[in-house]
């Protein structure tokens, strides 16, 4: 048996831990709600205020910002969920030859960073005139998104019992009801992973929307923050309102689907 | 019965369709992972402001990231960044795992969930309250909570260090999360066994829980290692690279010598050199587990 000792020096050292992890973020949601342009630097406690809140919303544009990567991060999560789930039953189950091939292409497109496409990307673009656009920063995401979600919806569909399909084909299912109607709901925590997963990469790009974006009227929120910083960098209770509204919505899913997005980190232990 | 002749209907029914789901992704890999990456070797080894005629040089955009201080200096930050990223969070992930193994600690998922948190935080939001807190004063900072006055990100000893703090501070709970199944499924008679006979912590660390968890542990310092290498967001807001180059990463060098600096040749054979690490860290983890495991 363990000493009562022992157990109260882990549990101490866990939660020092626990503290060291949430005392920034606790720091910045109560400088958020400091009122604005006061003091400078961090703020504890005292009387909430929502200016700061509210000088972010309206001169920091951030209502805008929002906007922009709501509407990036969802085509690109739908968008690329659609593919990757097709992709994935193909090479799993329908298995034309070749398919296998796809399958490669997509974890080895998974590994590369986006440091080594990001020159490319933006070249192409310039030629056919996409730069500035929700294009620029959607159809690279879903690229890579689809190089992960058809590995990771391969692994899934390879899971599902065969005899499944096959009783579905023996009622005379066309393949499109076998996939959408019968298959996909057998998988569904496997596609709630992945779109939680895309959503948080999406959400968070910062290199790509820096690069192929130079309209302040497209930013998305992670750009935006960025260049608010550079302007208001004294505006501590503005600053960390944005900060916290263009973090809000991630921790937001991840509270309600902490089980997606942990399950989905495997799969980089899974390509190996 | 199915005929032999509806089933091989059915089955180039099933041939044609795949191929059609398979379309988007073919089309999506192909033009925006597999085409840019082969123009990125075309651009690695040409001379190109971007804007000009582009000229062939071969290898010598490769060769200047070895002989150019600044490059060269960026992979080293890199590979000192590499132990805050990936070898500090796992080994103080090991420690906690083992805590909670040991002591039967309940609210587990609790611990979780807060340690993961981080990993799912907009990174420039990360970035700037750690600039914050490592401001040279003021209340609530880390040199107001020890009572010293340094100057952290903008010392030329101290930067790269307290970047790499920030990014111990990240990776800590993803490494946790990637431990923590590893433990648990080690049956728990094993320890009791070695108790029995009168094994220490430590030789009970060694003994047990290293070989047990030794492909959890590969996984752990794999996936954290190649997040250090998408190192980017945080540095360029935290530090852009500074003060010199003390903190200069080779993605923030990429962005700024294709846009910043018309050097779109350096920019992608740095590319390159950093898809290579990436692919060595993957396999070389991997068959270094493999060999010892045998």
């Amino acid at each position: 048996m363990l000493s009562r000792t022992e157990r109260t020096v882990s549990l101490a050292v866990l939660l020092l831990a626990a503290v060291v992890t949430l005392y920034p973020l606790v720091a910045l949601v109560t400088t958020a709600l400091a009122p604005a342009a006061g003091s400078g630097g961090l703020s504890f406690g005292g009387h909430p205020s929502a200016s700061g809140f509210t000088f972010a919303w309206r001169v920091g544009d951030f209502s805008r910002y929002m906007l922009n990567t709501a509407i990036v991060t969802v085509t690109v999560v739908v968008v690329s969920a659609v593919f990757a789930i097709m992709a994935g039953y193909a090479i799993a189950l329908a298995r034309p030859p070749g398919a296998k091939w796809v399958l490669y292409a997509a974890v080895f497109g998974f590994m590369l960073p986006v440091e080594a496409l990001i020159v490319p990307w933006y070249y192409q673009f310039r030629t056919f005139n996409v730069v500035n656009t929700y294009w620029a920063m959607i159809l690279p995401q879903v690229a890579q998104s689809i190089a992960f979600g058809t590995f990771w919806m391969y692994v899934a569909f390879r899971s599902v019992p065969p005899s499944l399909a096959e009783s579905a084909r023996m009622d005379g299912a066309s393949p499109f009801a076998l996939l959408w109607r019968i298959l996909v709901p057998n998988v569904a925590p496997a596609v709630k992973t992945m779109a939680a997963l895309v959503f948080l990469w999406t959400w968070n790009a910062f290199l790509l929307p820096l690069v192929m974006i130079s309209n302040s009227s497209l930013y998305t929120v992670t750009v935006g923050l960025s260049v608010f910083e550079g302007a208001h960098f004294n505006n501590y209770s503005a600053l960390a309102a944005g900060s916290v509204l263009a973090a809000l919505p991630v921790v937001i899913v991840y509270l309600f689907a902490q089980r997606s997005f942990i399950k989905g980190i495997f799969a980089g232990s899974l390509v190996e | 019965m199915v005929s032999p002749r509806t089933k091989s209907r059915r089955r180039r029914q099933e041939i044609v369709s795949g191929y059609l789901y398979l379309t988007p992704a073919v089309l999506f890999l192909g033009a925006l992972i597999i085409y840019p990456l082969v123009k990125a070797v075309q651009y690695s080894l040409q001379d190109w402001d971007g804007i000009g005629v582009a000229r062939w040089v071969g290898l010598a955009n490769y060769t200047r990231i070895f002989t150019n201080s600044v490059e060269r200096g960026s992979l080293v930050n890199l590979a000192i960044l590499l132990v805050f990223y990936s070898l500090i969070p796992v080994a103080l992930s090991l420690v906690a795992v083992n805590l909670m193994r040991r002591s039967r600690q309940r609210g587990m998922g609790f611990f979780r969930v807060v340690y993961f948190l981080p990993q799912v935080v907009v990174t420039v939001v990360v970035a700037i309250v750690w600039t914050w807190l490592l401001a040279p004063s003021g209340t609530g900072t880390v040199n107001a909570l020890f009572g010293t006055g340094t100057p952290w990100l903008g010392s030329f000893s101290w930067a790269l260090p307290a970047v790499g703090l920030v990014a111990s501070w990240l990776d800590f709970g993803l490494a946790f999360v990637l431990l923590l199944p590893g433990i648990q499924r080690i049956p728990p008679e094993i320890y009791d066994a070695a108790r029995v006979d009168g094994a220490g912590l430590l030789r009970e660390f060694c003994r047990i829980t290293l070989p047990m968890l030794r492909r959890d542990i590969a996984a752990a310092i794999t996936i954290t290692a190649v997040a250090a290498l998408q190192s980017f967001t945080l540095i360029y807001q935290a530090t852009n690279g500074g003060p010199g180059y003390t903190t200069m990463v080779p993605g923030l060098l990429i962005y700024r010598d294709a846009f910043q600096l018309g050097d779109v040749g350096s920019a992608s054979a740095l590319g390159i050199v950093m898809t290579v690490i990436v692919f060595v860290i993957t396999f070389g983890v991997r068959s270094l587990i493999e060999r010892n495991a045998t």
